[in-house]
């Protein structure tokens, strides 16, 4: 019976189109991420450099599409009975003598087989894909990289899939309630992608994924290319536990589908329950009570709207009392609470609850809100279709705007429902979880209601519009999924850049909590205006086309709403697209009119043209920056900066110089008032391209000899543009950069611009740019200039602001008074500079503390003055170790300030006497922890230290860079952070770099390189790596001997202008100070990629008859070499490494270098007191990728 | 009052022509539409009630134009539909609260009182808590004739309401509508004859979309009177007589085979004379094909034997 019923179900199953439509849908999803070689586009899930066949890639795309597969095991395996349900044929096969096993399981094994049978698409995707792309892309297919993932991911995920559909739709018989599940599936999907970083703990991360999907990262977190590309999907007792549960909850809800499964039609279920009506009384006679009569009804407008409201109320009480509502919105509560709650910075460091931090999770929970809408919406739309009751409400006197009014009330209070909900999930993890009483009601209700909930409505009208329109229910589910699609992709995905046509979207924003929304305000509201009215508009259609007929064709609905049409509605739909036509021009006027709009790729273009056209010049010299004077004028409340100023330009060459060239944008800068040499000139070109500029000068400037350019100019906000929003123009945080290392935009630079060149291999490809490495091999680097034009200035400069405001720039303030209301500040430096300025303007609370003659000042919001001392104490130590290590620090006064998160990555960074900390990266960092990683210390003693590493020392440009700046401030760092909160926190620090660096490898596109040889945006070396290496070369051999190298080279160099120092020489003079037997060090660290696997096999102790112990401890240590791609070579080992051991609190009893000559060794020592735990390089000072195994408890002989 | 209906004709998208040319002249008083199932019954009633829109022709109820014053019909509208639901988890009486408010009774007491009388008419007094979801066929049946009775109809529309009634049930609602169809336009459609001879004074037959017969119906039955003769026949033998007579419906009482023929002479054979009926009148104006068969299979107009008697006499009427 039971193989009856299965392959007449299973041969039903392969002919329908559904079945080879799904083929398709899995071939194309793969075969289009099989062909992506370009990692920045995530097509199904990211490939980067591996093989596009590699086991755990196909892994993760049976994983990955086993989740979008919910929709298809939804009508192969969830329809299967309840189909017969819904065509009522159900009551021929309970009459059928047919079993209920065989029933139940034949339609169950048929649906499941046909979900399986369909994945043979992925299959097909990998090999059609790999036979097409480079063959470099694609390694050999072999049986076992798609078994396994077939086996352990792809079969348990459909069966736990479809066992819960099938269980639901047969149990309830309503495929809604299937439907429902699908969403709540998806979002547990997305709650394990986005949701569950608060699950930090990765056994409960693995274990609780039904879809084991996090086990495919967790696992492979170390994981390199080769790594990847050779070894098969991880599979370990975790991962079949895992497998297990979830196969055993399938097993469940089958279990306990048969058990309840009856052969009898609901209805006579219901009604056996129930006690049966009860027989009329009366016979039929004939007297009747009812007399028609008149009655008082109402048709008045108000009236109207009171009836409105009572639908309303009744569909909402609907909604509020259902199951699926209250769990999704639960679940959607729990989940950003969870994440405001486990936010933290990158050293697992708390965030303060701010609310504006709570509002940038509840943002995200627009992946709530939207299936929500989808499914409600559907559902409310057809409800009374769905019962049946539609006729009655379709011939009562009912106005169309009532229909459709009060299904977009009701969504839209659903949806104030979910914000409220979410709000109070807000203020509840603020003022219970973390006893927080800063909470800015204002701010919740104006993002939440204001922003947020204005945006769900508009997707509560596009949904009830296309349900209105589509023909059925389905197909309005498939055309708004199509619809938030199709919006993905056009808008997110493909970068057409015109929020005027993105329908109910304010464009993206950045809310600081220094400066509020700021000029983001008038932004926001406007475009909350442009697409209100347009709302109005679409109200008004759907109003009118509102369903009231048993008609279902459209010309019907046109013949209705013709009969309906009123002047009124007449004069709303032509008085709404009057006034959203009108504001849609004043946006448009905004944006591209008053401000210039350039989109991105135009930008992309620009700076490829800007290369090919002048790239000739960089090679002719150009005179250098010697000297600069800045008089620049922030008017914050008008968004208006007026700056004047002039540089000292010399002829460093030894040749003339007939023409020079300025660069000057017109991007930011709206008047040019003067741009002139002080001898004369001549204009002779002037390009699009970020305004190059040629001046020919009469007299060609004599090597050795000065040229003074002046230049005033003015940047002055007109209207508003999110295009070019300029950010560096904020009421509250006014910052503009000069820099060699990027772009300018307020101020003119001299020569050929390389910053302006584009850096990314794949746009360089696409606008036809050689393929040139960017920075020079080590051993070609021309010392003898820097391309960036880099170079040491004096400056002095005079800042005016408004009266509330400190206006700051780098150097030392040498003057400061009030003029007209303004103030004013006059900054000069006394000692050569770096030519990197900062200029800022914002009200700041100021903390100063004179240390060693040196005034060290904090400005900072005064909302924010938890971390102010922290950053103090930073200074101080910094200052104190460079200045003793180096050369004594350069200026009079260090500076700290809080700006806006406005701009640029990253969350501090030095200028010269002056470093900026973004708000969001550490003024609101929450320290209070025991074990919190103290990042304010850290981060500011880094940045300090770059005031001598690169502010007094340039290096040259060349590959390897980072290690004359970055390695050398990481190090100053870590060896602050020692000194001060001794070697616990350093550890802890470690560990956190070392997890970073090992798992950020794969993602290399260009192949690791060893440190000496790192470009500067590898930032996993430059930074993660770095700190390691330098730690573990002090640790060898000895912080005075790293510190009496880094000494020679500043002295060698410090303020050069020619004739930079390049790594090597800094590796020169590293290998003079190490002894011959720790050269090998420097090889390890610096000039190749080399790992430990330091593992403590065994270790035990026996008494000694003085009272002390002898632990005899076995380890294994071996050492290897990595290529570009992380294949590893083993190689001899003749290396010093710890050997420690612990007492019962693991407290040091013993710390000792051993000289490790084989890579299994034995090692006795003798300790002084009872040893509980012992190990080698037990505080995982070399890079290791396992690290839980380098100690082992000691057990006692005897 | 008076609805007129002109020269409605209705072609659904499958090529179905539904309604083929229909007028009908409809007074104040209960009007019965008798056809088969699939004759267009249900589409002219929704034409009129407002919910489909017919190709060509012309209504009008009074004054008002009921194809294009759509909003003006409703508000004089009761309208039973053949198929209908209910949101299951009401009580009866919230729901024809909600009704009442929603037909525009705003004052509360005053519904109150309106919803209590409708739950009383119905018989649903004693059921007025229960869930409707877990009413019977019949009781749904009441409820959705209580709402068409709500506000201040002067049309209503009642697709076959008696379907699922037993016959107290359905006595009790040919009592309240004869009173309801006093001033008002009722019109029933049914393809129980009952109703139409127990009911409407006025009635139409429509087949295949087409008016085959309007007229008082106690003419169309007097018309008859006297040419009605009935035969207790064998089962195979109901063929040959098919072929002789003009053969109206054959029936089982009793295990035998009852025909009855329409003849204006006294046929032979010892065929005995009965009284005409409406069911007579009914299959009269049916072309033969649609005649019931010998068992009460689902497109028979299935009769129950309470006839009423009416006298003889009146001229036969072809249309």
């Amino acid at each position: 019976m039971f193989r009856d019923v299965f392959s007449h179900e299973l041969r039903r199953d392969l002919r329908g189109l559904s079945f080879f439509l799904f083929i398709g849908i899995l071939f194309v999803a793969t075969l289009a991420s099989v062909l992506n070689t370009d990692p920045n586009n995530v097509i199904v899930i990211p490939i980067g450099s591996e093989w596009h066949n590699a086991p755990l890639v196909i892994a993760r795309m049976f994983a990955f599409l086993s989740v979008v597969g919910i929709l298809f095991s939804l009508i192969l395996v969830g329809r299967s009975t309840a189909k017969d349900f819904d065509t009522g044929i159900f009551e021929f096969f309970f009459t059928a003598p047919i079993g209920k096993t065989a029933y139940l399981g034949g339609r169950l094994f048929a649906g499941l087989t046909a979900n399986l049978l369909i994945y043979v698409g992925v299959v097909l995707g990998f090999f059609v894909g790999c036979a097409a792309i480079d063959p470099k892309f694609s390694g050999p297919f072999t049986f076992s990289a798609f078994f396994w993932p077939i086996v352990v991911v792809l079969i348990p995920n459909l069966y736990l899939i479809g066992s819960l559909f099938f269980a639901l739709s047969t149990l309830t018989r309503k495929m809604a309630n299937a439907y429902l599940a699908g969403v709540a599936l998806f979002v547990v999907y997305g709650g394990i992608s986005i949701g569950f970083t608060f699950l930090k703990n990765h056994t409960l991360r693995v274990l609780a994924d039904p879809f084991g999907i996090s086990s495919l990262w967790v696992f492979t977190e170390t994981w390199t290319v080769s790594d990847i590309n050779l070894n098969p999907m991880p599979i370990n007792a975790l991962v079949v536990l895992n497998r297990l549960i979830w196969i055993g909850v399938g097993s469940g809800l089958l279990a306990w589908t048969w058990k309840k499964f009856r052969f009898v039609s609901l209805k006579e279920r219901k009604l056996r329950k129930s006690p049966s009506p009860r027989a009329p009384r009366d016979r039929g006679g004939v007297e009747s009570a009812f007399r028609l009569q008149e009655t008082v009804v109402d048709h008045s407008f108000i009236f109207r709207v009171r009836q409105c409201l009572h639908l309303v109320r009744r569909d909402f009480a609907r909604i509020i009392r259902n199951p699926g509502f209250l769990i999704l919105t639960a679940f959607a509560v729990l989940n950003v609470m969870a994440n405001f709650l486990g936010d933290s910075d990158a050293f697992g460091n708390r965030i303060y609850p701010l609310t504006s931090v709570f509002l940038q999770h509840a943002k995200l929970m627009w992946v709530y809100a939207i299936p929500l809408t989808i499914v409600f919406g559907g559902m409310l739309v057809w409800s009374e279709r769905d019962n049946r009751s539609h006729s009655f409400y379709n011939t009562y006197p009912l106005p169309g705007w009532m229909g459709f009014g009060s299904k977009l009330l009701t969504l839209i209070s659903m949806q104030t429902f979910y914000v409220v909900a979410l709000m109070a999930g807000g203020i509840f993890t603020q003022v219970v979880l973390r006893g927080w009483t800063g909470i800015e009601l204002g701010l919740y209700v104006k993002t939440l209601f204001g922003i947020n909930l204005i945006q769900y409505a508009h997707i509560a009208l596009v949904v009830l519009t296309i349900q209105n329109l589509a023909g059925n229910k389905t197909l309005g589910f498939f055309l708004c999924a199509g619809y938030f699609l199709a919006d993905l992709f056009i808008f997110q995905v493909g970068g057409f850049d015109v929020p005027l046509l993105r329908y109910g979207r304010v464009p993206d924003f950045i809310y600081s909590n220094l400066n509020g929304f700021g000029h983001f305000g008038r932004i926001i509201v406007w475009y909350t205006v442009y697409w209100l009215l347009f709302a109005g508009i679409l109200l008004v259609l759907n109003s009118l086309l509102w369903r009231r007929q048993e008609e279902t064709a459209l010309r019907f609905r046109l013949r209705v709403a013709r009969q309906n049409f009123r002047r009124i509605h007449a004069l709303a739909l032509v008085g709404l697209f009057l006034l959203w036509t009108s504001v849609g021009g004043y946006l448009f006027i905004n944006r591209y009119v008053l401000n210039p709009y350039v989109s991105k790729s135009g930008m992309d273009r620009m700076h490829a043209r800007y290369e090919k056209k002048y790239k000739s010049y960089q090679k002719l010299p150009q005179p250098e920056m010697r000297h600069v004077e800045l008089k620049v004028d922030f008017f914050p409340e008008e968004r208006n900066v007026f700056i004047e100023g002039s540089y000292l330009l010399k002829n460093a060459s030894d040749r003339p110089i007939p023409e020079i060239y300025v660069n000057l944008s017109d991007r930011k800068i709206t008047g040019v008032r003067r741009l002139e040499f002080d001898r004369p000139s001549k204009l002779t070109y002037r390009g699009e391209e970020f305004g190059f500029r040629v001046f020919a000068l009469e007299k060609p400037l004599a090597p050795g000899e000065t040229v003074r350019f002046g230049f005033s100019l003015e940047a002055l906000t007109r209207g508003f543009s999110d295009n070019n929003p300029r950010n560096e123009l904020a009421r509250n945080g006014c910052r503009l950069h000069m820099s060699a290392w990027e772009a300018n935009e307020y101020f003119p630079t001299i020569g050929y611009m390389r910053t302006y060149e584009l850096v990314s291999k794949q746009e360089r490809r696409k606008y036809g740019l050689p393929e040139t490495p960017l920075l020079p091999a080590l051993e070609e680097a021309d010392r003898s200039y820097n391309p960036m034009g880099v170079s040491f200035i004096t400056y002095e400069a005079v800042l005016s602001t408004c009266s509330s405001q400190t206006a700051i720039t780098n150097s030392d303030l040498v003057g400061q008074w009030t003029e007209g209301g303004r103030n004013f500040y006059h900054y000069r430096s006394q000692q050569p500079m770096e030519n990197e300025i900062v200029l800022l303007s914002g009200e700041y609370e100021v903390k100063k503390a004179g240390y060693k003659g040196k005034s060290l000042e904090v400005l900072y919001d005064r909302r924010h003055p938890w971390n102010v001392d922290r950053i103090l104490q930073g200074i101080r130590s910094s200052l104190d170790y460079c200045s003793e290590s180096f050369l004594p620090y350069p200026f009079q006064a260090v500076r700290v300030v809080e700006v806006c998160d406005y701009l640029g990555s990253g969350g501090a960074r030095a200028q010269p006497s002056l470093i900026i900390w973004k708000e969001s990266a550490g003024f609101i960092t929450d320290l209070r922890a025991e074990k919190a990683v103290d990042v304010l210390f850290v981060g500011t003693a880094h940045e300090l230290a770059h005031n001598w590493w690169p502010v007094i020392l340039v290096p040259a440009w060349t590959e390897g860079i980072g290690m004359m700046s970055e390695a050398i401030a990481q190090y100053v760092s870590v060896m602050c952070l020692e000194k001060e909160y001794g070697q616990g926190m350093t550890r802890r620090l470690l560990k956190e770099e070392m997890g970073r660096y090992l798992s950020r490898r794969k993602n290399e596109q260009e192949g690791e390189r060893p440190l000496l040889r790192s470009y500067p945006w590898q930032f996993y070396l430059t930074y993660e790596k770095s700190l390691i290496a330098m730690y573990a070369l002090q640790d060898a051999v000895g912080e005075e001997r790293v510190n009496a190298a880094l000494h020679k080279i500043m002295e060698e160099y410090a303020y050069i202008r020619n004739g930079f120092p390049s790594p090597l020489d800094l590796m020169q003079a590293l290998r003079e100070v190490t002894p011959a037997e720790l050269q090998y060090v420097l090889t390890d660290l610096f000039e190749t990629i080399t790992l430990h696997d330091n593992r403590a096999v065994s270790a035990s102790c026996e008494p000694l008859d003085s009272g002390k112990y002898k632990v005899n401890l076995k380890v294994s240590c071996r050492k290897f070499r990595s290529d570009a791609w992380g294949k590893e070579t083993e190689i001899p080992i003749r290396d010093y490494i710890s050997v420690g051991i612990l007492g019962e609190k693991g407290e040091e009893i013993y710390l000792k270098k051993h000289l490790i000559d084989r890579p299994e060794m034995g090692i006795e020592v003798v300790v002084e007191r009872l040893p509980h735990r012992a190990g080698i390089d037990p505080f995982l000072i070399l890079i290791d990728k396992n690290r839980d195994d380098n100690l082992v408890v000691v057990r006692r002989e005897r | 009052m008076e609805l007129v209906i002109q020269g409605l004709s209705k072609t659904y998208s499958n090529g179905v022509r539904a309604l083929k040319n229909v007028s009908l002249n409809i007074p104040t008083g209960i009007f019965g539409l008798l056809g088969p199932n699939g004759a267009g019954k249900t589409t002219l009633m929704r034409i009129v009630a407002t919910l489909q829109e017919p190709d060509t022709g012309r209504i009008s109820l009074g004054e008002i134009d009921v194809l294009g014053q759509k909003q003006e019909v409703k508000r004089q509208l009761g309208y039973l539909p053949q198929e209908f639901g209910f949101y299951p988890k009401d009580t009866a009486y919230q729901l024809l609260d909600h009704f009442a408010l929603l037909k525009g009774i705003r004052d509360r007491r005053l519904r109150l009182k309106r919803v209590e009388e409708l739950l009383k008419t119905a018989n649903l007094w004693d059921e007025r808590k229960r869930k409707v979801g877990t009413f019977s066929g019949g009781m749904k049946q009441r409820l959705g004739i209580a709402q068409a009775l709500l506000g201040n109809p002067r049309l209503i529309i009642v697709d076959e309401p008696t379907a699922g009634l037993d016959p107290a049930e359905r006595k009790r609602f040919h009592n309240l509508f004869s009173e309801v169809g006093e001033n008002i336009i009722v019109i029933l459609s049914t393809h129980i004859v009952e109703d139409i001879s127990d009911l409407c004074p006025r009635a139409a037959i429509i087949n295949e979309g087409e008016i085959v017969f309007e007229e008082n119906t106690e003419k169309a039955i007097s018309a008859l009177q006297g040419r009605i003769w009935e035969k207790e026949v064998l089962k195979s033998e109901a063929s040959v007589y098919r072929g002789r007579y003009r053969l109206l419906s054959t029936r089982l009482l009793a295990g035998k085979t009852l025909i009855r023929i329409f003849s204006p002479q006294r046929p032979d054979d010892g065929f005995s004379p009965v009284p005409a009926t409406m069911e007579d009148v009914y299959f009269y104006h049916l072309p033969a094909g649609d005649m019931a068969g010998g068992n009460s299979s689902a497109d028979a107009p299935v009769t129950p034997s309470d006839r009423s008697l009416r006298g003889p006499g009146g001229d036969e009427r072809h249309v």
